[in-house]
């Protein structure tokens, strides 16, 4: 039996006060990427009540996906937007979600994201990464972005850091750590650099603009 | 007439030191803050003379993003202030 739509609204007044509260529930996020970054990403903001979450990928879930993603066993081989929207959808029941299972390309991007405040950038390839940043900050200068470079392998966790590029850019990682044949992806790490691509959503909500 | 060559000498001092040290020093350009004497490339050219892949950046120019598009026309100019964001795969 799950709580109604007033007992979790007030439930999360009592954690955020009403004002966040409000300001968090009437914002929608954009989520470009459900890998290792997104998922995570996504679960943060859910369970801190955003209103809505775009939630955008082509790809469906895959066993080599299970050691730092947000997927179940269960889920393997389906759209990962689906598995997201599932998983999402038993943590916070009342959340809002758009999802769109295809590549986002330049063709697209601005169809697909137009009705977010805030594009987080999750992309595992740089050049998907650089594709949406430089999209974003032309045609798009009005959202924020907030992006991640450098997060792979088994570097300190402290390296992982927000810089504040410009007015609305923001790019979380340690810049360097790529994933190559000797570096993979390791669930801790990307969970944090996740975490700072959702802390600076929600202080950008909370009118935080500092990093 | 001792005057006359002392003064000419005095000013051609002062104009050398002007042109080479202190014009010098302010016609650098700070490229993720560090400065550089690039003044008058091209993105392009600059981007020639770095290990950057181009396909995986983004930059800025005073805050204010530059379209690929115009790499090869944005001339970097004194006082600029460039960000280039480099990204690397994984996520």
């Amino acid at each position: 039996m799950i709580p109604s739509k007033e007992e979790w609204l007030a439930a999360l007044e009592s954690r955020h006060g009403a004002s966040l509260q409000k300001k968090l529930s009437n914002t929608t996020v954009a989520i470009c990427g459900l890998g290792g970054l997104g998922s995570n990403i996504a679960i943060s903001l859910a369970r801190a009540g955003i209103g809505k979450l775009i939630l955008i990928d082509y790809d469906h879930v895959d066993i080599t996906n299970l050691h730092r993603q947000q997927y179940k066993a269960t889920q393997i081989g389906m759209p990962k937007t689906k598995a997201l929207s599932d998983n999402l959808s038993e943590i916070a029941p009342y959340i809002s979600l758009e999802t769109y299972t295809t590549k986002i390309t330049e063709d697209n991007i601005s169809q697909l994201i137009n009705s977010a405040d805030i594009v987080c950038e999750a992309f595992d390839k740089a050049e998907a990464k650089a594709m949406l940043t430089n999209y974003v900050l032309e045609h798009m200068p009005d959202k924020y972005l907030v992006a991640a470079s450098g997060m792979a392998g088994l570097g300190s966790a402290n390296a992982i850091k927000t810089k504040k590029i410009s007015d609305k850019f923001y790019l979380c990682g340690d810049g360097v750590s790529e994933v190559s044949t000797e570096t993979s992806l390791v669930s801790s790490r990307v969970m944090i650099c996740a975490a700072h691509e959702a802390h600076t959503v929600i202080r950008i909500i909370s009118e935080l603009y500092d990093v | 007439m001792d005057i006359k060559i002392l003064f000419e000498v005095t000013q051609s001092v002062t104009s050398f030191l002007l042109r080479n040290i202190i014009l010098e020093e302010t016609r650098m350009i700070k490229i993720n803050g560090t400065l550089e004497n690039v003044d008058g490339k091209t993105i392009t050219e600059y981007l020639k003379t770095t290990n950057y892949n181009p396909k995986h950046i983004a930059i800025e120019i005073n805050g204010k993003i530059v379209p690929k598009s115009t790499y090869h026309e944005t001339i970097l100019k004194d006082g600029d202030k460039v960000e280039i964001v480099s990204f690397v795969g994984g996520g």
